[in-house]
This record gives C-alpha cells, sequence and structure tokens, in this order.
C-alpha cells in the first residue's frame, strides 16, 4: 500500500483481455496408452464458455469520470495547466485497441500501451460537439467498428482536418499522455472515491489560452474521445518549436469568426443551405415573436434583421423606427413591404461549439465518439502565485490601495489618467484613529446628529479583556439598562461595545430556538433552584413539626434531602416506610395471590370423548394421544385423518322472523325507488317515464316537495 | 411568618456560591449553561452570523486583493455574548442570578470556544481562553480557489517541511474559524499569535502544467523545471540534486506550430531525455512513457507564506518537493506480478 500523501505512477496497465467477446473452449484427452482401447472409440465432447469483456465504448458511466481538471462549467486562470480527467478503472485506456498493435501508420507504430482514448480540448469555432445521435453517425464515413456497442445514442466531436493537425495529439504523444496513478485508499483527497486505490489518468496536450486578440475569455470543450479505427486520422510528427505566439489562438480565419461572433452574440451571416425564413414586417406578431428570438433587433435607431443577409452582405436592415415605437411593439412606421423572404437560417447560430461547422468549411471531417465532455473558461486574470505574492498585507487599519491589480493583457489600450477603472469618489476619506477606530456618523437617541468612534471586533493591537479591570470586579455583566458606550478623551462618542452588545442581542433574538433554550434553561435550571430555596425557607423553622410523623433518625436525613430539592420524595420514602412497619394495621389483610376457578358443567365428564366430537375426530386417536402423546406415530395417525362430520342438525327459523325481515325490506325498496324514480313500484314503465331534471332544486321539487 | 426580600436574596446567592444552579446531574462535567446555549455563545464568541459591516465598519478598511491581520478584541465579544444573555432576564432577580453566574458561564464559554471548529481526528485542546487574533482577506484568489490550506505555525517550520504536522501539534497553532464570508473574502481566527502562516492552493487532485514566460512579440515560452524520474527530486543543469524549482535546470517545452498552446509532446520529451540527470532516455528499447511525462509535468500548489521575521524567506516557491516514487516499465512489471498473485 502507498502511504498517505505520496503516490506511485504507472506507465500502463494493459488488460490481459481486451474488451469483446470471446468463447472458451475446454476440451478433455484422455490417455489410452497400454489399455488396448483405441483413442476414437474415448470421444469428449469440447465445452464452449462464452465470455464477454466490456468496456466503455461510445459513453462513460457518470461512476467513471473521478475528477476533471479544469473542474465543470469552471473559470479561471488556466493558461499552464494541462487539463485531465482522472477515471476510475484503472485499465480503462488500454481496455480497447485503437489499432492492431504493431500496425505503422504515418512512420508511427501502434504499441501495446497506446490508449484508445485522448483528451481533446477544442475552443469556439474549431469543431462541433453532438449530442444525442445514432452511434453509427458518430464515427467518420468509411470507419467501420465491429463488436458491441454500449449506448444505441452518442455524442461526436466533428472536426476539419486543419483542427486535427493543429491540436490532436499524434500517436506517438498518445502513450505519454496516459498513465495510472496509484494513490492510498485513505486519502481521500488523493483517492477521490476511488475503490482499489489504482485511477487512470488522461491528459490533454493543449493549454488552454486566454484570447488575447479580443482580450476576452475564451471558452473551451474538453471531450474524451474514442479514436478507434481513425489513428490515421492523427497528425504527423512535426518540427519542433520553443515557444508560441499568441496569434495562434485562433487556427485560423473561420474559427476566429466564429469564435469572434460567439463573443459578440452576433449571428453568422451564412451563405449556405439552410431553411428559408418569411419575415412579413406588416406582421406585428411574427415581428414580435423574432424580437423576443433575437433574430430582429433595434440598433441606433433603426430594425436590423441579424437572421438575414442584407444587400451589403452584412445584418439585414429593415428600416428606421423610433425607440418608443420598438418598445411598444408598433412596426408600423417600417417601410411598408419590408418582407424578408430570401434568407436563412441556421439554428444554433449564437452557440459556438454547436455551430453546424460542416456547414461553412469546406474541409474533410472526422467524426469521433465524444464518451464525456465538459466546458470551461480560461479568463486568464493572474496565477494564485500572482495574486498572493501581490496582496497588500497589514494590520487591520491600514489604509491603503489594495494590492494586485488585475492584469490587462497587452492588446488593451492603455488608458491614460491616474486609474480610469476606479470608482468615482463619493464620499470622505475614512477617519481611522491609530487604534483601529473608524469614525462614522451617528444620530442619537436625542436626535443629534454626531461622529462616534467605532471599532468592531477586530484590533490591530493587542487588548486587555476588560478595559475597567482595576475600577469593577471582574467580568462585570452589562444588561439592557446599562450602557456601554464610553466618552473618549476628544468628547466623543466610543460606541463599540455597545454595538456589539446590541449585535449579540438582536442575534439571540433573531433565533427562537435561542431565546426558547434560554427560557427553558431559566425555568428548569434557575426557577427549579428557586423552588427549592422556598422549600428551606418555609421549613427553616418547622422542622419540629415533622417529628410527629417521622423517626428522628429519617429526620436528620431531612438535611440532605432539602439541599438536593428533593424534600418531596424524602417525605413519600418516610410514610412508606411507616406504612410497612405498621402493614397490618394501616391496610389489612392482603388479598390472596390466586382466586379459586369456577367450574364448567358442560365439561363435567369424559373430556377426552368431549374433544373427540368437537373436532370430529375417532375415539381411537383420541385414546391414542392421551395414552402416549408424545408418540410419533400418533401424529402421522392425526395427520391423515379426515375430520368426520360432527353431527347433523336442522335449525329451524320462525316464520315470523323470515316474513318481518321481507317486509322491512320491501318497505325499504320502495322508499329508495321513489327518491331514484319517483315511483314506489320499480318498473319499465317508471324508467321510460323518466324525465332529465335541469338544477337540483327541481329534482327536489318532484322528488320531495309533492305529497305522496 | 414574613420572609423579605432581603433574605430570600441572601439565601438564594448562598446557594448560588455553592453551585446549587448546576444544570442536570447526567454529564461527568456538568456546566451551568445547557450545552445548546454554550454552542450557540460558541459560535457567537466566533462571530458567526455578525454582519460584516460590524466587523469591517468601511471597505477601506479592506480593499481589494489585500490581507489584514487583527488581534481580536475579546471586550468586543464579550459585550455581544452579555446582549445575547441579556434576552433571558426579564426581572431584577433573574438579573441578580445572571450576574453572579456569569463568571462562571464565562469560563465555560472560553472552553466551548475550541469546540467549535473540531476537524476529525485531531483531539480537542482545551484550557481558558488566550489571546485569539486572525486574519481577513479579500482577493479573486479566495473566490477562484475555494479550499486554501491555512495553517498557522508558532514557529518557523524545519527545513523540511514536506510533512505537514497534525494541527494539535505543538508547532502548530490551532484554527478556530476559518471561512468564506462572502465569495471573495476569507476570515480565519487562530488560537494564539502566530509566527509564521502558510495559505496554500488547495491540493485537489495532482496538477499537469509547465511554468510559462512571455518574451518579445507576443511570443510566450514555456519550461518545467528538471526532476531526477528515479528519486522526483529536482536536479540542476549540471545533473545534481537540489532543493528548490527554482535552482532546478529549466528544460524548455516544444509547442506545435499554429496552435497556441498545444504541446508538442514528442519533441518535449525528447528535450526531458536530453536533459542531463533526469533520469529518462529515449531510445527505441525505452523511450518516455506515460508516467515519467506526466512525472516532470506535475505542478505542485503554490503556498504563499507571512512571517513576522525579517529574515525568514517570504516565498517558498514550491509548496513541497514530489515525493512519488521511480515510474519505469519496471514498476509496471512489478505490478503486473502484483495483479497475477491477486
Amino acid at each position: 500500500m502507498v502511504a498517505r500523501g505520496k503516490f506511485f505512477l504507472y506507465d500502463s496497465i494493459v488488460p490481459a483481455l481486451e474488451a469483446g467477446d470471446y468463447t472458451m473452449t475446454a476440451r478433455v484427452g484422455l490417455d489410452t496408452t497400454g489399455d488396448g482401447v483405441e483413442e476414437g472409440d474415448l470421444p469428449t465432447a469440447p465445452l464452449a464458455t462464452h465470455i464477454n469483456v466490456t468496456a466503455p465504448r461510445f459513453k462513460l458511466p457518470p461512476d467513471q469520470a473521478l475528477m476533471t481538471f479544469p473542474p465543470a462549467n469552471s473559470e479561471g486562470a488556466y493558461e499552464a495547466r494541462l487539463p485531465q480527467i482522472v477515471l476510475k478503472k484503472r485499465t480503462l485506456p488500454w481496455d480497447r485497441k485503437a489499432a492492431p498493435t504493431g500496425t505503422v501508420i504515418k512512420t508511427q507504430t501502434v504499441e501495446e500501451r497506446t490508449p484508445w482514448l485522448a483528451l481533446i480540448v477544442i475552443a469556439e469555432g474549431e469543431g462541433q460537439v453532438v449530442h444525442d445521435k445514432p452511434w453509427e453517425e458518430c464515427i467518420t464515413n468509411g470507419v467501420l467498428l465491429t463488436g458491441r456497442v454500449d449506448t444505441p445514442r452518442a455524442s461526436y466531436l466533428s472536426v476539419p482536418q486543419s483542427t486535427v493537425d493543429a491540436i490532436f495529439p499524434t500517436i506517438e504523444d498518445l502513450a505519454m499522455l496516459t498513465h495510472v496513478r496509484e494513490v492510498n485508499l485513505d486519502d481521500t483527497e488523493a483517492a477521490m472515491g476511488d475503490d482499489d486505490g489504482f485511477l487512470a489518468v488522461v491528459v490533454a496536450n493543449r493549454m488552454p489560452q486566454f484570447d488575447s486578440v479580443n482580450c476576452k475569455p475564451k471558452a473551451y470543450t474538453a471531450c474524451l474521445v474514442n479514436l478507434e479505427g481513425q489513428l490515421d486520422a492523427l497528425p504527423v510528427k512535426s518540427p519542433p518549436r520553443t515557444f508560441f505566439h499568441v496569434s495562434d489562438v485562433f487556427l485560423n480565419d473561420t474559427v476566429a469568426s466564429i469564435a469572434g461572433a460567439a463573443i459578440s452574440g452576433a449571428a453568422v451571416p451564412l451563405i449556405t443551405h439552410g431553411e428559408p425564413r418569411t419575415l412579413d414586417a406588416s406582421n406585428r406578431d411574427a415581428m414580435l415573436d423574432a424580437v423576443r428570438r433575437g433574430e430582429v433587433v433595434f440598433h441606433e435607431g433603426a430594425l436590423m434583421d441579424r437572421a438575414a443577409i442584407g444587400a451589403d452582405g452584412g445584418a439585414n436592415r429593415l428600416g428606421t423606427i423610433s425607440a418608443e415605437d420598438f418598445l411598444d411593439g408598433n412596426f408600423s412606421t417600417l417601410a411598408s413591404g419590408a418582407a424578408v423572404s430570401q434568407s436563412m437560417r441556421v439554428a444554433g447560430t449564437f452557440r459556438a461549439f454547436e455551430f453546424p461547422l460542416e456547414l461553412v468549411t469546406f474541409e474533410r471531417f472526422f467524426r469521433f465518439p465524444v464518451l464525456t465532455s465538459w466546458r470551461f473558461t480560461c479568463a486568464g486574470d493572474g496565477s494564485f502565485e500572482q495574486l498572493m505574492r501581490n496582496l497588500d498585507v497589514g494590520l487591520l487599519g491600514t489604509k491603503a490601495e489594495g494590492g494586485y491589480k488585475r492584469p490587462l493583457a497587452d492588446c488593451v489600450p492603455q488608458a491614460s489618467g491616474a486609474d480610469p477603472g476606479a470608482a468615482p469618489v463619493t464620499k470622505l476619506p475614512l477617519e481611522i484613529a491609530e487604534t483601529g477606530h473608524v469614525g462614522l456618523p451617528h444620530l442619537t437617541r436625542t436626535g443629534a446628529r454626531e461622529n462616534s468612534w467605532y471599532r468592531g471586533p477586530l484590533s490591530p493591537h493587542q487588548l486587555l479583556r476588560d478595559p475597567l479591570a482595576s475600577d469593577a470586579p471582574f467580568p462585570v455583566l452589562a444588561h439592557v439598562s446599562d450602557h456601554l458606550r464610553m466618552m473618549t478623551p476628544d468628547g466623543r462618542e466610543d460606541v463599540s461595545l455597545a454595538v456589539a452588545f446590541e449585535t449579540g442581542r438582536l442575534m439571540a433574538m433573531s433565533q427562537p430556538s435561542f431565546v426558547a433554550a434560554l427560557m427553558r434553561w431559566r425555568d428548569e435550571a434557575f426557577g427549579a433552584a428557586r423552588a427549592r430555596q422556598g422549600q428551606k425557607l418555609a421549613i427553616a423553622d418547622r422542622l419540629r413539626l415533622l417529628d410527629r410523623f417521622v423517626d428522628a433518625a429519617i429526620l436528620e436525613k431531612f438535611d440532605t434531602a432539602l439541599a438536593l430539592g428533593n424534600l418531596g420524595r424524602a417525605l413519600e420514602g418516610s410514610l412508606l416506610g411507616v406504612i410497612e412497619s405498621h402493614r397490618l394495621r394501616t391496610v389489612g389483610n392482603p388479598r390472596p395471590p390466586v382466586d379459586a376457578a369456577l367450574e364448567i358443567p358442560e365439561l363435567r365428564g369424559d373430556v377426552t370423548r368431549f374433544t373427540a366430537e368437537g373436532l370430529g375426530l375417532g375415539a381411537d386417536i383420541m385414546a391414542l394421544i392421551a395414552k402416549a402423546p408424545e408418540d410419533p406415530r400418533v401424529m402421522t395417525m392425526l395427520q391423515s385423518t379426515q375430520p368426520g362430520l360432527v353431527a347433523d342438525t336442522r335449525l329451524e327459523l320462525d316464520t315470523k322472523v323470515t316474513a318481518s325481515i321481507e317486509a322491512t325490506l320491501e318497505t325499504g325498496l320502495g322508499v329508495l325507488a321513489s327518491v331514484a324514480v319517483g315511483a314506489e313500484k320499480f318498473d319499465l314503465q317508471t324508467v321510460e317515464r323518466l324525465k332529465e331534471m335541469e338544477s337540483l332544486g327541481e329534482f327536489e321539487a318532484d322528488r320531495f316537495g309533492r305529497d305522496r | 411568618m414574613n420572609i423579605s426580600s432581603i433574605s430570600t436574596y441572601a439565601i438564594l446567592s448562598a446557594a448560588l456560591a455553592d453551585r446549587a444552579f448546576v444544570a442536570g446531574g447526567n454529564t461527568e462535567t456538568p456546566t451551568i449553561a445547557p450545552e445548546n446555549i454554550l454552542r450557540f455563545l460558541a459560535r457567537l464568541r466566533m462571530l458567526e452570523g455578525v454582519p460584516f459591516n460590524n466587523l469591517v465598519p468601511d471597505a477601506d478598511l479592506l480593499p481589494n486583493e489585500s490581507i489584514r491581520f487583527f488581534f481580536l478584541d475579546r471586550a468586543w465579544t464579550d459585550a455581544l455574548v452579555q446582549g445575547a444573555l441579556s434576552v433571558g432576564t426579564g426581572n431584577t432577580i433573574e438579573r441578580a442570578q445572571m450576574e453572579r453566574l456569569y463568571p462562571k458561564i464565562e469560563a465555560e464559554i472560553d472552553d466551548a470556544e475550541r469546540r467549535y471548529r473540531a476537524p476529525g481526528g485531531e483531539p480537542l485542546l482545551g484550557g481558558t481562553a488566550g489571546l485569539v487574533t486572525g486574519f481577513v482577506m479579500r482577493s479573486a484568489a479566495v473566490a477562484g480557489w475555494p479550499g486554501l490550506h491555512v495553517r498557522a505555525y508558532r514557529s518557523e517550520p524545519a527545513d523540511n517541511d514536506e510533512e505537514i504536522v497534525a494541527e494539535s501539534d505543538a508547532s502548530r497553532i490551532k484554527l478556530l474559524r476559518l471561512e468564506r464570508l462572502a465569495p471573495s473574502v476569507l476570515l480565519a481566527l487562530f488560537d494564539g499569535v502566530p509566527s509564521v502562516l502558510h495559505i496554500e492552493e488547495p491540493r485537489q487532485g495532482v496538477q499537469y502544467g509547465v511554468r510559462m514566460e512571455p518574451s518579445a512579440g507576443g511570443q510566450w515560452k514555456s519550461f518545467v523545471p528538471a526532476r531526477n524520474v528515479q528519486t522526483a527530486g529536482y536536479v540542476n543543469a549540471a545533473g545534481n540534486a537540489v532543493d528548490t524549482s527554482l535552482q532546478a535546470a529549466e528544460i524548455p517545452v516544444a509547442f506545435r506550430r499554429g496552435a497556441a498552446g498545444v504541446i508538442d509532446m514528442t519533441n518535449t520529451a525528447r528535450n526531458f531525455a536530453a536533459a542531463t540527470g533526469t533520469g529518462m532516455s529515449n531510445g527505441p528499447a525505452d523511450p518516455v512513457d506515460g508516467a515519467e511525462f506526466a512525472l516532470q509535468m506535475i505542478r505542485f500548489p503554490y503556498r504563499q507564506v507571512f512571517a513576522q521575521s525579517e529574515t525568514s524567506p517570504g516565498i517558498q516557491n514550491d509548496a513541497f518537493r514530489p515525493t512519488a516514487l521511480t515510474v519505469s516499465q519496471g514498476y509496471t512489471r512489478l505490478l503486473d506480478i502484483k495483479i497475477a498473485e491477486g
């Protein structure tokens, strides 16, 4: 086991069997030497066992990704860090083969340790991530995958050749981008919820960069892609270069324009296939809908249709309109007939990772299945080290401008002035005393406007716990009616402690549970103690009175009982003691522990016979049971016995009773029928004469109103 | 018989003196105040829930990107607690009781405030309440790196501070409270006056990266400090072991043409293998493998040291030296054997 806080790194852990379907055939051979038996006379059938080695292929099970760096949807300065994903299953990157071992592709040899996974980091405009498509569509056309597929619908990354050449790793790079880390399972920080302590790590080969061309944070998507059968798409080895250029942050013009459009929120005018769209400017509802969708925007006194192409190739200008009219949804001032019908629209134009690149770039496109992907943004505003080294350090009460200024990229034009980004000065400079007190405006109880000193609980100096210790006993409990204000030598009030007291009071009041606990405490501890003292007071000079009831020996214990507040219990105890010692005199004879039972006359006679008759068993079995209850044969006999008929008895019911029941039933039915159908006799004619009631009132009048 | 309120008061006072108000009898060390009340008051002492404006009355006291150290004003927190206790006292007799009890209650809160933050696996520290210090920090680092490690030391840790001693160790000062009050404001309270304070980048997992340096004309160059993959220690250009990454040889990182930030792994690996003392080779028999590459690229969290002494180094560059053991095909083979043995 690895020590806590340490870890081992392994280049690769290649499983003995890669994922796929296997048949294991077992054969038994019989040695026939010397028996005079021919081998063919003893045939044995082979035993075939089918084994299916599974591994994720198109979709990463959610429990497999233990950690991603940078965290999903995060924003930060990741410029000098390589994105990575930590996988739970240690063999996952080698569970499949991207190509058979030994294959030579573009002068690079596929080795056993070459993984089938790669972490690709793409920026906006460099590729398209498409989700929820049939798995057959998730691979480049012409690439065939055999074997089982773990999900019918998957995601894919569609990238043009130029992107692949620029950012994808080469085959030789792949092996360097994966490794296995062994950590201590108790080290929760390192183990991250793994079950065996071995984690597979896939690192990307690209450090996300801040967009220093546009001075904007840049969004990236990291995709864990499946490279099976597509190793030949990967780029060839290139000559080395010891630097990179910030202008290369966009791979090419297309990428730059799409990324720029994504930043500015403008749609990219596409001269391409799309849905024809009709926008009729005279149709108010259609126009409002277009405004809501963001297609039609108000810009500098004109209405622009961003999804259409104007005559000059830019956004289409629908016409001038005043801001009031636009807000009112009144488009009637637009030039009549400013309808657009020739424009093209492409869905998802404003979302750069879903931009259908295949429609605008005329290059060869590759599709790689994406097992998992996450987004993050490289904001590039200073690393942790920069921030911490430039912190403004001081004791509280130091007045300073603050430390590290957000670094502006080189591209930001130098603005003139002292600090053009600073907030306008709207208040007087803060009055800070050397003791850490600040002067704050104070409206006193009497209405006077003063400037009082205040210092919070944080002070730049070490302080005495009780500044008045020499004058008053320590500690002093302040109360609501006290005032904790102090006068300072300059004649101004110091309200620090008063504010603290009031804050504490308000915080206690704001928590009903605490107030309740305080009340309970007072009732239970203080109230009970007060009650005890009350007892003591009441009895203090009346102990003589108890002499009549209590022995002198017990009386001595009363002092202890009083101190503990158990007077009631002590009295109770001594009373019981007295009663017990004179039981006969005080209480009388004890009740006998058991009452004599009553005899049942019906059970007089032979019990065995009664039981046999009652249960319908034969008398012989009962005799056997009575003779030898533990004999197992008895049980067998009991099980095989069919209980017989006990007795045939005819019960005669009184005919008067039957007649009475029937008469009552008839009357009841008649009442029910009269309410339900309006007649006492329920027959076919009654049902045919039924009519629909318009209201409940009518129904009531019909059924209950008339005199029947 | 008439009992005057004066004699009542005398008897009550006598009872108070011999701890007649001890609540309950079921705990081993009975406290006057019930545990839930003590907990609330201890939280108050730790300034929990106190409006930020009361702590830092003006934004000028804590500008952006600043850290401010302070002593905690005990008189202030006592007044806070007294304010809370005043809620439960309505009449004179209750006030008299509370006044008599208050010294004991205060001692109990002193004890309880150390229990406010009790990290698992650390023994509880007790004793009378001493001096409490702390800092407030307002920085983008607090917002961007959640889970900062804050450690206060009584004395400068020894040279070899790879091992982080437990918080209950004598050289450490217990952290009484560490909390983000706002996305970018961090408040920490210490149980004493630290002489050295470490604030360290969170160590969530291990990260890989390079050091970047801008050069002329919008170009960026990068390098990694050389490490020996056998010992994981830094080595200088001559191949000798050195202590910090600043002294280590800088191995240039190769990039791919036409794409900012895309590392040319193959050529970078060649540079790694070519550097003296890294213990790597790039021959056909022993190519640079993923584990070796990862080890060279490991970036350790940055640690900022605040120290009172002028002589102690203000900045220690890398928080600790990597202690990963060597990584080679040999270990993979060892692992294979382990797996085979089950």
